[in-house]
């Protein structure tokens, strides 16, 4: 999982151990991101998601295990302004208005983004006279991407980022984020909607009980619960030949109908359109994110 | 920590009920005071003078302190965290604080030498009076450091009857509401190792054309480098949380 080349990793965490009194919050996490990537961290509550950000933030000092950002280690690579961060444990003081908490953050950093393209950017400027305090849960949302991006950072580091926006201010969020990101800047994201790591990760990394359970594109993770599934009508189907078909992992018959999972469907596919010409009605659905993300996160430890 | 400094300064002057009834309140003290004990000399100076100058350095005991209160704040809001994000070092965080104190204070004291002068007609040279400003005010540098300290080492929650209960012990036994002379023996001893009776003290010495005393700096000190360390020592454990 470890290679040579993680010397120009964004994100290098090795072996990485956090206990909470008994509880185990990180036990044993081994990532690497690459410049450019964008990575949706995923898993239940409690799986570790928010003590690994931040960890690798230095918000939090591990049990053990080695952290570098940029081949760097946390703090030093925070003080250079690489960073940016939405957390949830993160706040703002409800008596600052928007514009006041930018200009403060934009204050720390050597080579920060102008206040007015920070607002602009997270689609705040227009509110940004406005208290914290008075604002909705969205509009807060937006003031803390404000926050996070106006040191211009190379890794944005985002705990939930949409909760507490609805479904339009969620679209423009990640609108905002695509157009960050065609830069080649890295992202690393928890979230608890799986059809944003879908439509916005380039890799999703699922957690549970401490560790990762998968890691991949989100086609890699779904396959790792079965991959895809194949229903057709197959006439004079047989059950026995069908499952030695390759790719084919489990099958289901009723009279015509036939179920097939498929750890790999485009070769299963090819073989059954081989075996039985006859086949029709052929469709192939893909496992949801949804799905593999209830089957990984609710096996038994092993 | 300018910009940082600046905001805060900024949207304390937002609450401006909570900055004249924190500097009021030392100010009416120091009246209702003057009048129980009335004249009678102590040591160097009369008694009206010398209430005075307890009172002053009571008023920045308990307005430094008060930074707590905001230092609390922002750990429960979770500001002070972000701000752990930035290149901010935490030394800065807390400088920035102890500044913010600094300037909240300097009125307060300013405040109450006004109402010696003008209504209880305390008569000094322009020298003695900065004397004593200068003394008060740069000697509230240790309880500065221990108002910060209380909001990072102590529950939001209690921040404040902490605060109270700090204020209000350091004022009495430092003797800023009976004279440490009238006081017990051993309660004069005590005076003597905390920050607050040498505040007063050395204020009183400089007026009295004497000159700062060496026991009262080591005393401050002392306080200073304590507060100094537990700080420190919060702002890890936080950080390690």
């Amino acid at each position: 999982m470890i290679r040579d080349a993680d010397t120009g990793a964004a994100v290098s965490l090795r072996g990485l151990h956090k206990r909470f009194g008994d509880v185990r919050a990180v036990d044993g996490v081994d990532l690497l991101i690459a410049p450019g990537e964008v990575v949706a961290l995923l898993g239940p509550n409690g799986a570790g998601k928010t003590t690994t950000m931040e960890m690798l933030l230095g918000l939090t000092t591990p049990g053990s295990g080695e952290i570098t950002l940029f081949g760097r280690s946390p703090a030093r690579a925070t003080a250079g302004g690489l960073v940016g961060a939405m957390l949830q444990s993160g706040g703002f003081l409800d008596q600052m208005t928007g514009r006041e908490i930018v200009q403060v953050m934009a204050a720390q950093y050597p080579a920060p983004l102008t206040v007015d393209e920070a607002l602009t950017r997270a689609g705040m400027l227009e509110h940004a006279k406005l208290r914290y305090g008075g604002l909705s849960g969205g509009q807060k949302q937006r003031v803390r991407f404000a926050a996070a991006l106006v040191c211009n950072p190379d890794l944005l580091v985002l705990d939930e980022p949409t909760v507490a926006m609805d479904v339009r201010g969620r679209q423009d969020f990640w609108a905002a984020m695509r157009e960050y990101t065609s830069g080649g800047r890295t992202v690393l994201f928890a979230t608890h909607y799986l059809a944003e790591a879908q439509d916005f990760a380039d890799r999703v990394v699922l957690m549970r009980a401490g560790r990762i359970i998968a890691d991949g594109s989100v086609a890699e993770v779904t396959s790792r619960v079965g991959g895809r599934t194949i229903t057709a009508a197959v006439p004079d189907a047989d059950p026995v030949r069908l499952g030695e078909l390759p790719g084919v992992a489990a099958v289901e018959v009723r009279g015509e109908q036939v179920r097939l999972h498929c750890p790999s469907s485009d070769e299963a596919l090819r073989a059954l359109l081989a075996e039985y010409p006859g086949a029709h009605d052929v469709v192939v659905s893909a496992m949801s994110l949804e799905n593999a993300f209830v089957a990984l996160t609710t096996e038994k430890v092993s | 920590m300018r910009t940082l400094i600046v905001t805060e300064l900024k949207l304390l002057s937002r609450s401006p009920d909570f900055l004249a009834i924190s500097m009021a309140f030392p100010v009416v003290f120091f009246l209702v005071m003057s009048e129980v004990f009335g004249g009678g000399r102590i040591g160097p100076v009369d008694m009206i003078t010398y209430m005075m100058i307890s009172m002053a350095a009571f008023g920045v005991i308990s307005g430094s302190l008060n930074i707590g209160a905001r230092v609390a704040l922002e750990r429960r809001s979770g500001w002070n965290r972000q701000l752990r994000l930035t290149p901010l070092p935490g030394w800065s965080y807390v400088a920035s604080k102890v500044a913010v104190s600094m300037v909240m204070v300097l009125p307060t004291a300013v405040l109450i030498l006004l109402a010696g002068f003008l209504v209880k007609g305390v008569t000094l040279e322009v020298v003695q009076w900065g004397q004593i400003l200068a003394a008060i005010w740069l000697g509230s540098l240790p309880f500065a450091v221990l108002g910060v300290l209380i909001g990072m080492a102590v529950k939001p929650e209690t921040v404040s009857a902490i605060t109270v209960a700090s204020f209000l012990l350091l004022a009495m036994f430092g003797g800023l509401w009976m004279p440490v002379e009238v006081l017990p023996g051993f309660m004069a001893g005590l005076a003597r190792a905390l920050p607050s009776f040498w505040l007063a003290d050395q204020a009183r010495e400089l007026i009295g054309g004497g000159s700062v005393s060496l026991p009262g700096l080591l005393v401050a000190g002392a306080w200073f480098a304590g507060a100094s360390v537990l700080v420190v020592a919060s702002y890890r454990r936080d950080a390690a949380r």
